[in-house]
């Protein structure tokens, strides 16, 4: 595959993952105002583990692909080491989205939401605890990544008039 | 690649770590969560110990006075106590708490059946020193105790984790006690 190909690719996949994001981002935001034992709970909670999987198998992909095709600072204005600080932080995004999706999907199969084989019980509360404090952790570090980013991308416009607020490359 | 990564310079992968430790520490400091469940928990006659010099009514026996207390409820009214349990703004119990027989663990014990058992003897969580010490000096939960509690919960046990603030309307404290008593008969 030639660079323009993969750097469509890139792109495309960037915009899906910005877009799967804000979706989860919702979810996230209307989950706990709803009763846990309601209908409306239970078909949030899906919504959330099929949504957070997409987001963590595209991840898994645009990380992929960074690595074949790294992205290239196109902007003359932006020095090369401020570029290199963005990008350190967005690929630490997609591995923290990475990372969310493995935590995440041991935090449902240790709650006993996924259950492949018929009658297995996974519920597992120590488990459950260590998983979900890890879901949590890099839930914190991926809107600490993203408040960073978007720093740094104001400051680089202002200092360096290198206009662009990206957050995912 | 390897440009890329020679270009990025210590300094900016040192921020990456402050914030992944930043972010580990996150879910104690706010929530008051611990990365693990400990293993080491009080046995049962240790349990048992801690209340055999303490009288006790059975608190869900519909003879008992804390039973026969609760008043009669209308749905609406059922509604009401459920609700101050479930979505009191402050900081909801059911984040952390489950109440019924048959629901699990979550992050905090189950509170099924609470009054009449001493503080900090749920299996399978890590206490904080300051519930360890109340349960040692013979704290029992109590609706009374319960009111104390969660009417200001650092200051009742200052350095305890549960991290939300104290319910000052006495009314709202009730109506979780009732759901409590009510949930577990």
């Amino acid at each position: 595959m030639n660079d323009n190909k993969l750097k469509t690719l890139s792109s495309i996949t960037s915009w899906l993952l910005f877009m799967l994001f804000l979706v989860v981002l919702v979810n996230i935001g209307e989950v706990p105002t709803v009763p846990t034992e309601s209908p409306e709970r239970l078909l949030l909670r899906n919504f959330h583990i099929a949504m957070g999987s997409l987001l963590f198998l595209c991840s898994f992909f645009r990380a992929g692909l960074w690595l074949i095709h790294p992205p290239q600072n196109n902007n003359s204005k932006l020095p090369d080491a401020s570029y290199a600080q963005v990008h350190v932080l967005q690929f630490s995004l997609y591995c923290a989205f990475i990372a969310q999706g493995i935590s995440g999907i041991l935090n449902a199969w240790w709650d006993g939401l996924i259950q492949f084989v018929p009658g297995v019980d996974t519920i597992n509360h120590g488990l459950w605890v260590t998983v979900g404090y890890l879901h949590s952790a890099f839930g914190f570090f991926y809107i600490n990544l993203i408040l960073f980013i978007l720093l740094f991308r104001i400051y680089h416009m202002i200092r360096y008039r290198a206009f662009s607020l990206n957050v995912f490359a | 690649m390897k440009k890329y990564l020679k270009t990025a310079k210590k300094r900016h992968w040192l921020l990456i770590i402050i914030l992944l430790s930043t972010s580990f520490y996150l879910p104690f400091l706010i929530f008051g969560a611990y990365p693990f469940a400990t293993k080491i928990n009080l046995p049962e006659d240790a349990i048992k110990e801690l209340t055999s010099d303490k009288y006790l009514p059975n608190y869900y026996e519909s003879t008992s006075s804390y039973q026969g207390a609760l008043p009669e409820l209308t749905e609406e009214q059922k509604l009401l106590e459920e609700n101050a349990f479930k979505n009191w703004d402050g900081g909801k119990c059911r984040f952390c708490h489950t109440v019924k027989s048959d629901d699990r663990d979550r992050m905090a014990p189950n509170l099924n059946k609470i009054f009449g058992k001493p503080a900090g003897v749920s299996k399978n969580f890590t206490y904080s020193k300051a519930l360890i010490q109340q349960r040692e000096s013979g704290l029992i939960w109590t609706p009374e105790t319960m009111d104390g509690f969660i009417s200001n919960p650092q200051g009742y046990i200052p350095g305890n984790r549960m991290r939300v603030e104290g319910i000052e309307d006495a009314e709202t404290r009730q109506l979780i006690i009732n759901h409590l008593l009510r949930e577990s008969k």
